[in-house]
């Protein structure tokens, strides 16, 4: 037990990206932390090695490096109309468990947020007026601005060591970067992954259209690297194994590569893997919180006291223990009051394919999870919402993440699903076919939220969390028309055939989207309408801070993985500058 | 039509292997000319000589051999007598002798095998180090060093000490010829020792016989992008059911867990004999010697606050199982349990692969992460990578009656004072 240890300072709750990056501020800043990892301990060596990590059906059909979803998983329904069943097998999202978390099974798809998603609800009513905002849309502003975010996410993705190339460098747009995006500071760490094939064609195409194409930033590295914590990566080799997957090469940025063995040398910092949090524990005004209570591998039940609790656990679980914890009203979807699940949000995807003759060879095995060319013309607010009647928008490009023998086998539209004329489709199409990612944003509802479920219970007799989602009609129109401009785009790239859908409903949890799932402990600066303050501090209990894409008051066209880690770079500043200094609320209600 | 099509497969795909298939067996009986300037060192089947330095290159990669060549000529691969012979071979003449090498199957000369292959060398080349950042070398280079043709090369039954001077100019930067530097990482974290334990390691290994012809050839440059036709689009609100999706894949079949993506045989959220209630995990372990397998039973342990997981208990609580039974049955040896752990009261082989056995009542894990109690411990002994997909450790074929028995066995061992 921690009786042997005098005085604790921090609790971690979870060691994946947040509690590695927040162990690491805040043992640098003198304290004492314990960081609780409900998962196994894990490296890259031994436990990412080949040949078993190239187990595709191990890993991306059985997931076994997701959350075991026999011990906890939550449960799901449409509206609150229905009654939620628990999910049995992972499918349209991915909670990873285990030392490092999630992101060691990320595709290193590293994105900033722009000023527009940060104050999104003020721009929209700035620029379209208020009554553009449909009724049930709650989106909202996040209390930071990108120019505030930008000195984090600069030194997040120099500790990531991210590829890529800059398209506003200082206020001065560089063509061949992301020209919408704003100012940064100084160019990516390292340039960009190769070009593909397929992208390259899609490059031609999107340029011709008159798009802004550019290399998608990826966190699978162009070249080895040093980062400012004196770790190094390496190239990665575009083995197509990283979704789903951890990195066997120090090639992907991952707690393991970026951070992690220099946090466990700390004097100040301990590791306890299997070891589940049950709840944060509140002193009886219930506005200090005194620890944590938690079960080890053995099954013991210990608690454990630390003045200062970082919840940095999967997004939708950091919602669920703040609901366990009692920390924050509950969201009530009737009423519109209460915070804690309020504005979950996904990623609303479509995938256009185009399919070439047998001159072209995609060469789809011979991808890292970030590598490719596309746009963000369609992005967020990049383009004018006026005549169009729906908020957000997507990026488009030819991403294509891997051509593993069991997953990817794609077939035109009337090809049988099963027998030989599938093999033969499979056969035909398999290297002469791009797929277009159509990466879509996701408003917040009222009707969209997280909460306790009343019936089902987990391993350890807590309830299940309650996912209650469907897609917004607002993202319907934003997936339609953002699909039909991938398919304009793929009609340009020379196939023989263009397919291809955008979003409908009812939102299908057996089909893998995206493991963006966000919302939930939203930041914000009004506490009535959020959880944490823009210090990511909870308003109720001060010492407790909540980090992770469940701070996200809706979700944007990018992947959150960057803005997440900017936010945990600027939360740790504020403890270390402000809280530490005077213990308390750094907002005032 | 079908058949029109395979014919056109077949002359577009095929075909070509066979014409240079016939041609490289040809090229086999009649080395090119050029070859005189290899085989002094390389042997005339590629056999290499290890007094000169001269790595055997017998069945490596076309791809590759011709690749060195031509970094031999440009000098991001150097070598004193290597380059002068390289800049002086027209690059088509490269070619050949690149082809010629690729399809030998030289006999491995056992003389040549490394007696002393070492751990560390074993290590690094299957595990990696990471304290020092260094993936395993069989990531790249393939189990046992076989290689992976066309671009990486074998580097089993090399000559130790042409493997080591290879690391160290990889290491000291006079070899630059891999475009991501990955060569130059790994050898540029590795210490002198680990240098040539690693070559030391693969030279006791065999190398493999050539690569399949069809891997031989170098690669063809890109062909002409196609003409666009009209491409046909899909109307909207066409949505094939049965596709699962990896981000920016779209996909067919079996990636959805077992049973497929066939959203017909079930409803959202669950399906199938699996729907047991996560919520009600109090049903007793099935440990009743039936043959059913055990990997269900995870859902199923009790709560863990209803157990007792004291250690001091936990030999009372293998019900039913017989200690001296369970040490019979191990003694047997038919279950092999002895070849890789070390038990108390059983006599040799005294097995190292596996843990000590004695005190395993005070430890915490089963396996490193199960938690230790009877339940769990008996329906792990009967399929360990049921519950544990990474161990080593086989499903050795017990009864549940036979593993309640050993449990009980086990769990009566205290710890050894031996060391």
């Amino acid at each position: 037990m921690a009786g042997a240890r005098a005085e604790l300072d921090a609790i971690l709750i979870g060691v994946g990206l947040v509690g590695t990056m927040l162990g690491r501020e805040l043992t640098r800043a003198g304290l004492r932390v314990v960081g609780l990892e409900r998962g196994a301990p894990r490296h890259t060596v031994p436990d990412f090695q080949e040949p078993q990590m190239h187990d595709e059906l191990r890993y991306a059909t059985r997931k076994a490096l997701m959350q075991d979803n026999t011990k906890e998983t939550y449960t799901f329904r449409h509206t609150i109309k229905d009654t939620a069943l628990p999910i049995r097998r992972w499918a349209s999202f991915l909670p990873g468990t285990g030392l490092g978390g999630s992101i060691v099974h990320w595709n290193g798809q590293t994105f900033r947020f722009q000023d527009d998603d940060f104050q999104q609800h003020s721009r929209i009513v700035a620029r379209y007026g208020r009554k553009f905002i449909p009724d049930d849309v709650t989106i909202q502003d996040w209390g930071v601005t990108a120019a505030e975010l930008e000195p984090y996410f600069d030194r997040f993705e120099y500790l990531l060591g991210t590829s890529g190339k800059a398209g506003n460098l200082k206020g001065k747009k560089i063509p061949g970067g992301n020209v919408f995006e704003d100012p940064r500071s100084r160019e990516y760490p390292t340039p960009p992954q190769k070009e593909p094939y397929g992208s390259a064609i899609f490059r031609k195409a999107a340029e011709g259209l008159g798009y802004h194409a550019y290399p998608q930033p990826s966190c699978n590295l162009s070249q080895p690297y040093t980062n400012p914590e004196g770790l190094t990566l390496n190239t990665c080799t575009f083995c197509g194994y990283c979704e789903r997957f951890a990195c066997e090469h120090f090639a992907k940025s991952t707690p393991q590569t970026i951070l992690l063995p220099v946090l466990l040398k700390d004097p100040n910092f301990e590791l306890r893997t299997g070891c589940q949090v049950l709840r944060v524990n509140l002193d009886n005004t219930g506005k200090t919180a005194t620890g944590v209570t938690y079960v080890d591998a053995s099954g013991k039940e210990i608690e454990l006291r630390a003045s200062l609790i970082i919840v940095g656990a999967y997004a939708t679980n950091n919602t669920r223990l703040l609901l366990l914890s009692k920390i924050g009203a509950p969201y009530d979807p009737e009423t519109g009051k209460g915070v804690v699940g309020r504005n979950y949000a996904y990623q609303t995807m479509s995938y256009p394919q185009v399919f070439y003759d047998e001159s072209i060879n995609i060469n789809p095995f011979m991808r890292s999870g970030a590598n490719g060319t596309m746009i963000a013309d369609f992005a967020g607010d990049n383009f004018d919402h006026g005549p169009l009647g729906f908020i957000g928008g997507a990026y488009i490009g030819e991403i294509m993440t891997n051509g593993r023998p069991i997953g990817f086998h794609p077939t035109p539209p009337g090809t049988p699903s099963w027998g030989a004329k599938w093999k033969q489709a499979v056969v035909r199409h398999y290297n002469h076919t791009s797929t277009i990612n159509v990466h879509g944003s996701s408003v917040a509802t009222r009707g969209n939220y997280l909460d306790l479920d009343p019936t089902y219970k987990d391993a350890w007799g807590l309830p299940l969390l309650r996912m209650t989602f469907d897609f917004p009609q607002n993202d319907i129109r934003m997936s339609a028309y953002c699909t039909r401009k991938a398919i304009e785009i793929g009609k340009q790239m020379g196939g023989k055939l263009v397919t291809g859908a955008p979003r409908k409903g009812p939102y299908d949890i057996t089909e893998y989207q995206t493991t963006h799932n966000t919302g939930g402990t939203i930041m914000g600066t009004d506490p009535s309408i959020s959880v944490v303050n823009r210090y990511l501090q909870s308003w109720d209990v001060s010492n407790v801070f909540v980090i992770g894409a469940s701070n996200f008051p809706q979700n944007a066209s990018y992947n959150p993985t960057d803005t997440v880690g900017a936010l945990a770079y600027r939360t740790a500043d504020a403890i270390v500058t402000k809280y530490l200094k005077s213990p308390g609320p750094l907002m005032n209600k | 039509m079908k058949i029109a099509a395979f014919v056109l497969v077949y002359v577009v795909a095929v075909l070509p292997h066979t014409v240079y298939a016939q041609r490289t067996n040809q090229d086999e009986r009649q080395a090119p000319p050029a070859v005189q300037a290899c085989v002094g060192c390389h042997g005339s089947r590629g056999e290499g000589n290890p007094d000169a330095g001269s790595p055997r290159i017998a069945g490596q990669s076309a791809y590759y051999l011709l690749k060195q060549l031509n970094s031999y000529a440009n000098q991001s691969r150097r070598d004193r007598v290597m380059e002068p012979i390289a800049r002086g071979l027209p690059p088509e003449v490269r070619v050949d002798i690149a082809a010629h090498y690729a399809s030998l199957d030289a006999p491995f000369d056992e003389r040549a095998r490394s007696q002393r292959p070492s751990e560390r060398g074993r290590v690094l080349a299957n595990d990696g180090d990471n304290a020092l950042g260094v993936p395993a070398c069989r990531n790249c280079h393939g189990p046992g060093g076989v290689g992976e043709p066309p671009n990486i090369p074998y580097i089993a039954g090399l000559d130790a000490a042409y493997h080591t001077a290879e690391l160290t100019a990889w290491k000291q930067g006079t070899r630059t010829n891999d475009a991501g530097q990955q060569m130059f990482r790994v050898a540029a974290a590795l210490s002198a020792e680990d240098i040539s334990a690693v070559a030391q390691y693969y030279a006791s290994l065999t190398p493999p016989k050539p690569a399949p012809l069809n891997l031989l050839q170098a690669p063809s440059p890109p062909k002409k992008m196609a003409p666009a036709t009209t491409p046909t689009v899909q109307p909207e609100g066409h949505r094939e059911r049965s596709v699962g999706v990896e981000q920016a894949a779209p996909m067919k079949g079996g990636t959805q867990g077992v049973g497929g993506t066939d959203a017909s045989k079930g409803s959202l959220g669950g399906r199938g004999k699996d729907a047991s209630e996560i919520g009600t995990p109090n049903s007793p372990p099935k440990t009743d010697g039936s043959k059913a397998r055990p990997t269900t039973s995870r859902t199923e342990w009790p709560r863990l606050s209803d157990a007792d997981t004291s250690w001091v208990s936990s030999r009372e609580l293998v019900r039913g199982g017989d200690p001296a039974r369970g040490r019979a049955i191990i003694a047997a040896g038919v279950h092999g349990c002895a070849a890789c752990h070390t038990i108390p009261g059983i006599p040799s082989p005294n097995g190292i692969v596996g843990p000590r056995l004695d005190g395993l009542s005070r430890r915490g894990f089963i396996a490193g992460q199960l938690p230790n109690r009877p339940d769990v411990l008996v329906a792990f002994l009967q399929d360990p990578p049921a519950l544990v997909p990474q161990t080593g450790m086989p499903n050795v074929g017990l009864t549940g009656e036979q593993a309640r028995d050993i449990a009980a066995y086990l769990y009566s061992l205290e710890t050894s004072s031996a060391p």
